[in-house]
């Protein structure tokens, strides 16, 4: 662990320095994490690419800004949360696009895993597209938290981080919106249990 | 403890958070409240669903995009300046035409008023207290006007700064020469803030004015014509100097180590290439590149990309290729694949900058039925050859290698958090396959993984992050292969005498 984030110190600063191959290997060490949280945020693949890309864009121009000591990675998602926040509110003013409908978990075009049975594989499906509406669904301040904590898999101290908020506003928002999303699944609680 | 106060420590309760003194109030009133005790469970439920959202695998190409959109950026002042220079001088030029017709409307009002006053008589009382009368030149002036043409000429004058000062004070200078002299003095005179002349000018013609950025010019032997209006010549784009003599792109010769540049990270759709070869010389001929290289380079590259059926079935593949600035406005070809090389799915260009990506949409009519061997393997993936025709401005082009037709199984029940720790308590999925675990090691540890078509991922062998050729063809030779180059293509394939796999996992931990 000490090595990984020793070798991440290195990588930033030589990307401080404006080395672009370096900034390469931390998309890489990044892209994925960053990918997820745009995905979660805004439910439809193409756009969270672009968010991505958005995200490590800012990075890269903000970056000799970045305070040295500090947790990079923090850095970088609350960089990320950002760009998410601004797209979501650029989409807001103008309509969506008929493809984020089609462009659900459910509806993927990933083939299906050979191994389960194809009963199986569609009510997982089924629960995946379920669940994906029902956190698109929930208010902003509270989505951005429960994607985090339960996705993305950030600490509390993490998420306020991230976000700006102290750890007990973090703690509030994410009891919300688990309830908030408790509430909106219950009446698939049939199918969530069936997995 | 009242059930609104449980609900509310649902969250604290399932991460720990409580109080032992509160847990156990809160474990005491759900097991005898049923309501609450079911709220508890259904939330269990609808997180352990949320839990069940498996992460998504990062596009392939996402950090090859973000450079070239940091590439891209770098050329912004240059095409901010592009951008804004031309409503800038529009927006100039638009000032100076207002300039111009504010001189000139007074004018056309007081003009078209004075038949009705029946004078040409011109008095203070009529423009106010700036008001100047006019003077004899400007008076003689306008008599000269009135039988002089009334010509395009007048309007020159105000709209004169806007003029490029050639043809504006050409024409301006020879209107003060020749006849035109009356014409051109009072347009001075306006422009100067003096009383218009009293002769009923007319302003018809061309609205010359409105177009001040033509020029205008009397011609020799036309002295008192009308100025003669000249297209703006159009000058021919330069054409770009001519490229450098090309690089051989030798199998032999030193990877991105000695040329500083980084392998780009695999991708899930193309990860299998290698440094082509001398090309065959018909290529030269197809792109024009003939006389243009430096001894016996190539002419092209071509690179072995796998998609799997379902990017096939979807026609959208998204093929990467590993070599930064390898090719400058080169040919692609895709061809349905080694036995079948007629077959071309899809032809498209390589730009310099772009070339790490290739988004190909594969039309409905691509002929897809070439394919059908492959597909018919439901576990294979199809194979095909990715034929880059033209300039290489890199002629170290390295690439990475990457298995073929290692599916899902062949990688075995490999934990992605193995792979990639953290980031989620959804990064323990078993079964990744193969692009992901590489991806991950690769973008993990600036190490690829190396491993040939069908070899085990578990003895795969690392490549170390600037590693270059005769480091590939030394760890393909530990797993017993080795490289052959034929036709512009290097292949792997098991060596004559295969070496013991190396008992290391193919797998680079930190």
């Amino acid at each position: 662990m000490q090595d990984t984030l020793a070798a991440e110190n290195l990588l930033v600063e030589r990307c401080q320095q404006g080395d672009t191959v370096a900034f390469d290997q931390l998309v890489e060490r990044h892209g994925e994490w960053v990918y997820n949280l745009a995905y979660r945020m805004v439910g439809d693949r193409d756009e969270a690419y672009d968010m991505a890309q958005e995200a490590f864009v800012r990075a890269f121009r903000a970056i000799k800004r970045f305070r040295r000591g500090s947790s990079f990675s923090t850095w970088l998602y609350r960089v990320t949360t950002n760009a998410c926040l601004d797209e979501i509110k650029r989409r807001r003013r103008r309509p969506a696009p008929a493809s984020s409908l089609l462009d659900a978990d459910g509806l993927s075009p990933d083939p299906p895993d050979p191994s389960p049975q194809v009963e199986d594989h569609v009510a997982s499906l089924e629960r995946r597209e379920v669940v994906r509406r029902a956190i698109a669904a929930l208010p902003l301040h509270h989505r951005l938290p429960l994607v985090l904590y339960e996705l993305q898999g950030c600490s509390y101290e993490e998420i306020a981080a991230i976000t700006g908020a102290n750890v007990g506003t973090v703690k509030s928002r994410l009891n919300r919106a688990r309830l908030a999303l408790k509430e909106a699944l219950e009446p698939h609680l049939e199918l969530l249990r069936g997995g | 403890m009242r059930c609104d106060d449980v609900i509310e420590l649902f969250s604290r309760y399932r991460d720990g958070e409580l109080a032992p003194a509160d847990r156990r109030a809160f474990e005491a009133h759900l097991e005898t409240c049923d309501r609450c005790r079911e709220g508890f469970a259904a939330l269990e439920s609808v997180l352990a669903g949320v839990r069940h959202l498996q992460p998504e695998p990062a596009p392939p190409g996402l950090a090859a995009t973000v450079r070239a959109r940091l590439e891209a950026r770098t050329d912004r002042p240059r095409a901010v300046l592009l951008r804004w220079a031309m409503p800038v001088a529009a927006a100039v030029l638009l000032v100076v035409i207002a300039f111009g017709v504010f001189q000139v409307m007074p004018e056309r009002a007081r003009l078209a008023q004075q038949p009705a006053l029946g004078t040409d008589r011109y008095t203070a009382a009529d423009k106010g207290p700036t008001a100047r009368p006019p003077s004899k030149q400007t008076e003689a002036a306008s008599e000269r006007g009135r039988e002089a043409r009334p010509a395009v000429g007048v309007i020159t004058g105000p709209v004169a700064p806007s003029e490029p000062p050639g043809a504006g004070e050409l024409s301006t200078r020879r209107a003060a020469k020749d006849e035109w002299a009356g014409a051109g003095r009072i347009a001075e005179s306006g422009a100067l803030g003096a009383p218009p002349p009293s002769a009923p000018l007319t302003l018809a013609g061309k609205p010359k004015a409105a177009e001040p950025t033509r020029k205008y010019t009397v011609r020799e032997g036309e002295p008192g014509g009308a100025p003669s209006y000249r297209a703006p010549v159009e000058r021919p784009v330069s054409p770009l100097p001519p490229r450098p003599a090309m690089t051989p792109l030798a199998p032999s010769s030193a990877g991105p180590a000695a040329q500083g540049k980084e392998p780009a990270n695999s991708e899930a759709a193309a990860v299998r290439s290698v440094p082509g070869r001398a090309a065959p010389e018909e290529a030269a001929s197809d792109t024009g590149l003939a006389g243009r290289r430096r001894g016996r380079g190539p002419a092209s590259v071509t690179v072995t990309a796998e998609a799997s059926k379902r990017q096939l079935a979807f026609g959208n593949l998204t093929l990467q290729v590993k070599s930064d600035e390898a090719v400058d406005n080169a040919e692609v070809l895709l061809r349905a694949g080694r036995d079948k090389p007629e077959v071309v799915l899809w032809q498209g260009r390589l730009e310099k900058g772009t070339a790490n990506n290739l988004d190909v949409q594969l039309a409905p009519t691509a002929p897809l039925d070439a394919l059908q061997p492959e597909r018919a393997s439901t576990q294979e993936a199809a194979r095909q050859e990715l034929v880059i025709r033209g300039p290489h401005l890199n002629s170290q082009a390295y690439y990475v290698f990457a298995p073929s037709g290692a599916g899902s199984r062949q990688v075995g029940p490999m934990s992605r958090a193995a792979a990639k720790p953290g980031h989620g308590k959804e990064g323990k999925r078993a079964g990744a396959t193969w692009d992901e675990v590489l991806q991950n090691v690769a973008s993990d540890a600036g190490v690829y993984v190396l491993a040939p078509a069908g070899f085990p991922a578990s003895q795969a062998t690392n490549l170390p992050a600037r590693a270059d050729q005769r480091a590939v063809e030394k760890a393909l030779g530990e797993m017993g292969y080795g490289l052959r180059a034929e036709r512009g293509a290097l292949t792997i394939e098991p060596a004559a005498r295969p070496a013991a796999p190396p008992g290391r996992a193919g797998r680079s931990r930190r």
